[in-house]
């Protein structure tokens, strides 16, 4: 950790938020995408009749 | 180029690698910027000392959220006019990286705020308020396409906000110029060329070019999510007629 003026929370918040979204927005996408890919596959093995 | 790869089969093969290396290039990219700015750069006393180093996270969050609803008004008015499905796809996928992106910009540029100005939130500030009216268009195309019944009527209605919206993007832009702002002006994008020293400048638009590829990876990873819902969509639909 640097060591900053009296102002250290406030940037060390900024970075964590600035870290923390584009994470949860990966999190998130990863989640929803082998969601999608899985229910699709699901559905094709379905209509081959597996 | 942009109507090579506006085949759904040509854009799921070209992603499937676009995605990991945007990921990894952004993120190297990113780490860098974040290192030099919080530990090489000398703090600038002018900006309030160690704090204007909050800048290497919100400024390009600030430059993202509005290059991400250019982006949406641009897909928004291809499908509208060439009613081209993937550029449909592509508004959806932008829609809630776009809303967080302007969340990030607007919660990171209040904290900034306290310390140097002595506030949080200014409501007359035109600069913070034209970002807010920005946050409410990207929750506004997302809750009127959740609302609508059928693809096409959510995709027009989207569109039509999303083009009309967009008008917005050059008030954020200009208003530090046009109305009364805690902001200080432009000082990268000028006609006589940034104001700002290299020492921060090349880490910022480093920093920016990594979070940018962040977001391209993310948007094209939620497009490939919208093509196989609607894959499913249209094995269920026929399976449902065939019932």
């Amino acid at each position: 950790m640097g060591s900053f003026d009296h102002n250290s929370g406030f940037i060390w918040t900024i970075v964590g938020l600035g870290l923390v979204l584009p994470f949860c927005l990966f999190i998130y996408v990863t989640i929803r995408t082998r969601f999608e890919k899985k229910r699709l596959e699901r559905f094709e093995a379905e209509e081959r009749g597996e | 180029m942009i109507s090579y790869l506006a085949n759904p089969k040509r854009f799921m093969s070209m992603s499937s690698w676009a995605i990991p290396v945007g990921y990894g290039l952004g993120v190297l990219l990113f780490a860098w910027s974040l290192y030099r700015g919080l530990f090489v750069v000398p703090a600038d006393a002018a900006q309030g000392g160690d704090i204007m180093r909050a800048m290497f996270i919100h400024v390009p969050s600030a430059w993202l959220c509005m290059g991400l609803y250019a982006a949406l008004a641009v897909s928004s008015f291809v499908w509208f006019i060439w009613r081209h499905e993937l550029a449909d796809v592509a508004a959806r996928a932008i829609a809630p990286i776009g809303a967080g992106y302007t969340a990030l910009c607007l919660a990171t540029g209040s904290i900034w705020g306290k310390p140097t100005w002595g506030t949080w939130w200014l409501w007359d500030d035109a600069r913070m308020m034209s970002v807010l009216v920005l946050l409410f268009l990207f929750m506004g195309y997302i809750a009127l396409r959740a609302a609508m019944e059928n693809r096409q009527k959510a995709a027009r209605a989207g569109a039509i906000v999303a083009m009309v919206g967009v008008v917005n993007v050059p008030i954020i832009r200009f208003s530090v110029d046009i109305w009364t702002s805690l902001h200080q002006g432009p000082s990268v994008l000028r006609a006589d060329g940034p104001a700002m020293a290299d020492v921060y400048l090349y880490p910022l638009l480093i920093g920016f070019l990594g979070q940018a590829l962040i977001v391209a990876g993310l948007v094209m990873a939620l497009m490939r999510a919208e093509i196989y819902r609607q894959r499913a969509q249209v094995l269920l639909t026929r399976r449902l007629q065939e019932a």
